[in-house]
């Protein structure tokens, strides 16, 4: 893989940590770098990492952006999103790269604030095609409100007490929790499972079966600030989620109450999810790779239960109340490419940062 | 069968510590033997708020050290039997205690009393942790603003970690005619997105900043509407759940009054 000026750069972003501090450090890292490493092509190395389309969609984006690099493929572990990266991403997706071949010149960030534990590492992996030796540099990122997020997190799981282990990143395991407590079919199975991250769900059968073997978590409580909630099926919540918390599903997310928070449906790619809310006033939407923040305050007025239900059409999310069933059209399989990177957006601004359209009856 | 009630909100500034000493003299004043915990170790103010600062000696983490006895450190309110302070260390932070230490120091002291009212720090780390382990249930303080209520939310969900019972809320700074003005959120609006019990309502008003000043809590003052409101939710929580709420409905003057009726005034709103 070479650049115009013959560089590649491979970035490696750690299983723990946050997305957005990997980001964040990421920038800065990038930011720091020799000129050199600009201009060229680069590899996202996901590793282990539970990455979801939209995420790599904002690197992407980001790179191009900020530093001219274009990013032609993916190392990643996690099988299942092969086929959906390379057919909506055009991006190849490769084995993980032996890292101890390469030359380490390592180069520790650690933040201004007092001391703090690291929450994880963002590798930046730079292959220079035109020296002898590709060169790697990786950096520790530490950040204190960080650590703090992850472990709030853990504690929201009924782990108890976060774990007294230094800088133990304990959100991962929190779809291990759900899963024992809900599975009816072993938690390895999930991720394999095709019409969970297959956008081409056959338009004649609703997307919505809970006979069909897909697994639903039921959670009854409100979620509050800083809580969250993932699970690779859909999800089911009895209860409000307040601004600052975050649910997030493989599938559809259902809320019988008021959503104000964060909500990500079909967070591996299945565009074919619904995010339904009895009152729906969240602070953002995704759908698969989508983002889209509510319209500007439409009216308190509507107090009470009015059921209204979001759903991806086209390259957009789109809200209407909700009809008693799903909405028409169903996605098409194939009939658009919303997640290719086609540069529409500017990095600055969120992908898809539309307001989704309202549609009123 | 005492009861250790702590007092948090997650942000700073709304008014834990008035909150605090004011409910500490209204369940004194129904005679109930009070003990007021400071526990913003470091930046102590629950003391200077009951005028009790001059007569420290001893305080909370000395306690805990051993270097004196609990009585020691326990300063009563010449004013009121019943009421008396376990005040912060200044010169200490939030890591010189633990919340098994704390707990042990709430255990020891609800041997002493009816009532352990704690003031917590703000934020979420460890002193609010030392604040809620001993603690039998919780009070959210929040004002009618939007940055409070989301900590206010936060906090809450960190109570519910912490396994104590459901948390009640005092919602104070509360002004009246901005609400029915629409500048301000009102009581619904908060209980909508914080869903626990309301405990209590507090206007805003000087009468708060005076009696800061002056080292006397507005609940002694008997002619003052914060101080009727906390001498209220005072009995609310000693045991008379049922006191009503207090009218904070806007009364207009003559002048506002007259203006409406010719139509220069927009119509009355009632703060709910």
């Amino acid at each position: 893989m070479r650049g115009s000026d013959g560089t590649s750069v491979i970035l490696s972003l750690d299983a723990g940590s946050p997305f957005d501090v990997l980001r964040a450090e990421l920038t800065r890292l990038l930011g720091q770098a020799p000129e050199r490493f600009r201009h060229g092509s680069a590899r996202l190395d996901f590793g282990d990492r539970d990455l979801t389309l939209f995420d790599i969609r904002r690197l992407v984006h980001l790179l191009k952006g900020e530093f001219a690099l274009t990013v032609t493929g993916i190392y990643t572990s996690e099988r299942a999103l092969h086929r959906f990266v390379e057919r909506e991403l055009k991006l190849r997706v490769y084995a993980r790269p032996p890292a101890e071949d390469w030359s380490d010149e390592e180069l520790h960030l650690v933040a201004d604030e007092a001391p703090t534990r690291p929450v994880g590492t963002v590798g930046v992996v730079v292959l220079d095609h035109t020296g002898d030796e590709p060169v790697r540099v990786s950096a520790t990122a530490v950040t204190e409100r960080a650590r703090f997020d992850v472990e709030d997190d853990a504690e929201t799981v009924g782990h108890g007490a976060p774990p007294d282990g230094e800088g133990v990143i304990e959100d991962l395991a929190y779809d291990d929790e759900i899963d024992r407590s809900t599975a009816a079919l072993p938690p390895e199975d999930l991720p394999d499972h095709e019409p969970e991250v297959a956008p081409t769900l056959p338009t004649s059968t609703p997307p919505v079966s809970f006979t069909g073997g897909r697994r639903a978590l039921t959670v009854a409580r409100t979620l509050r600030g800083g809580q969250r909630v993932s699970f690779p099926g859909d999800v089911i919540l009895f209860g409000d989620v307040n601004p600052g918390a975050t649910v997030e599903a493989g599938g559809h997310i259902l809320v019988f109450g008021s959503l104000r928070g964060l909500a990500h449906a079909g967070r591996h790619g299945d565009q074919a999810s619904v995010i339904m809310a009895f009152e729906l006033h969240p602070t953002q939407l995704r759908i698969g790779p989508h983002i889209a923040f509510p319209p500007e305050a439409d009216g308190r007025s509507a107090r009470g239960f009015r059921p209204e239900i979001a759903w991806v059409h086209g390259d957009r999310i789109l809200i209407d109340e909700y009809r008693g069933r799903l909405p028409d059209p169903l996605p098409a399989p194939g009939s658009s490419n919303p997640a290719s990177p086609s540069g529409r957006e500017e990095p600055a601004v969120p992908p898809g940062a539309d307001r989704p359209e309202r549609s009123d009856p | 069968m005492s009861e250790c009630i702590v007092v948090t909100s997650g942000k700073g500034g709304v008014g834990k510590t008035t909150t605090t000493a004011n409910l500490g003299v209204a369940l004194a004043q129904q005679g109930n033997t009070v003990v007021v915990v400071d526990a913003d170790i470091g930046l102590r103010n629950l003391d200077v708020i009951l005028g009790l600062e001059n007569r420290i000696v001893y305080d909370l983490v000395h306690v805990i050290e051993g270097e004196c006895r609990l009585k020691q450190a326990l300063i009563k309110d010449k004013r009121l039997d019943g009421l008396s302070l376990l005040p912060a260390a200044q010169t200490r932070d939030k890591n010189a205690v633990t919340p098994a230490q704390m707990r042990d120091l709430i255990a020891r002291i609800k041997e002493v009393a009816d009532y352990v009212l704690v003031d917590c720090p703000a934020g979420i780390e460890q002193g609010f942790k030392n604040a809620v382990a001993g603690a039998d249930k919780a009070i959210i303080v929040t004002t009618p603003e939007v940055s409070a209520i989301r900590d206010a939310d936060r906090i809450i969900g960190m109570v519910e970690a912490a396994e104590l019972p459901e948390p009640q809320l005092i919602i104070n700074r509360f002004r009246a005619r901005m609400v029915a003005s629409g500048d301000m959120m009102n009581k619904e609006d908060i209980l909508e997105i914080l869903a626990i019990p309301l405990l209590g309502v507090v206007p805003d008003h000087e009468d708060i900043i005076v009696s800061a000043n002056r080292g006397v809590p507005v609940a002694f003052d008997e002619d003052s509407l914060v101080g009727e409101a906390y001498r209220r939710i005072g009995r609310r929580l000693g045991g008379e759940p049922d006191v009503p709420m207090l009218d904070l409905s806007v009364q207009d003057g003559f002048w506002t009054t007259l203006k409406r009726w010719i139509g220069m005034a927009p119509a009355q709103g009632v703060a709910r």
